[in-house]
């Protein structure tokens, strides 16, 4: 046996390599169109999601929601705590955990 | 000289140098070198995978498969025809094996086509075989039917 590697693509459970569906295992979820590569050996073929850019940018809004979260928790602390002060704060919170919500979904 | 043939894939070895032009110039079969062994120039480049329902070397694959090209012909049920320089489907080949039983090995007085069957319809696969110069026949080490 060899192990061979090609590009290829993933949508709604089906693999193809060059255009041409294959019947490979997918060993992520596969529920959203991806790119990745098949691996070959023998008879047994492997769908592998490449999904780094997903990955990178899922990253940075995790970032950018704890320095959010940060921010409103520096405000609440010490002196003295006025209610409704980081209302506007936390609701803005909600955008980013929706976003953040559906990039986890297209990870599968 | 010696021949191995796996499935329908030749390696041709020298035990001496000029033996393949010499055989090549006998046979017309243009042999030629590849990795150590010399073989049919239509098998040279014959790839190590197949899909399955695409090209492979003129055919259509039956399976998918990833290995070393005579795996890939095994998988696929493929032998190379050196009568018709063509990859072929092993049920297609309609030769009947005429090889003789010299005691310690089999004789024939040409290469053996693989896919030829005998009485019981077993067909030829894999085997080695050397060349004897003095009296131009192929003297067979063993062969395996399927």
């Amino acid at each position: 046996m060899k192990t061979k590697i090609f590009d290829a693509t993933c949508v709604g459970n089906v693999v193809k390599v060059a255009g041409h569906t294959v019947a490979a295992t997918i060993l992520t979820q596969g529920t959203i169109a991806s790119t990745g590569i098949v691996i070959m050996e023998g008879d047994k073929m492997t769908y592998v999601a490449a999904n780094s850019t997903d990955l990178a940018n899922v990253i940075d809004q995790v970032h950018a929601l704890l320095v959010s979260i940060k921010a409103i928790l520096s405000t609440l602390d010490g002196g003295t705590v006025v209610p409704g002060a980081a209302a506007a704060a936390i609701t803005a919170l909600t955008s980013p955990l929706s976003t953040l919500s559906s990039k986890k979904e297209n990870l599968k | 000289m010696r021949i191995e043939s796996a499935h329908g894939y030749f390696k041709f070895h020298e035990d001496e140098s000029g033996e393949i032009a010499r055989f090549n110039t006998l046979y017309g079969f243009g042999l030629i070198p590849k990795d150590g062994y010399f073989t049919f120039p239509f098998i040279e480049e014959a790839p190590e995978h197949s899909f399955e329902n695409l090209a492979y070397l003129g055919l259509t694959a039956r399976e998918s498969y990833s290995g070393q090209p005579w795996e890939v012909f095994r998988a696929n049920e493929f032998i190379y025809d050196f009568n018709a320089d063509a990859l072929s489907r092993i049920e297609t080949v309609t030769t009947k094996l005429e090889l003789k039983d010299a005691g310690f090995y089999f004789l024939s007085s040409g290469l053996l086509l693989p896919g030829s069957f005998r009485d019981d319809g077993k067909r030829v696969t894999d085997y080695a075989a050397r060349y004897i110069w003095s009296s131009s026949k192929f003297r067979y080490s063993w062969v395996t039917f399927e």
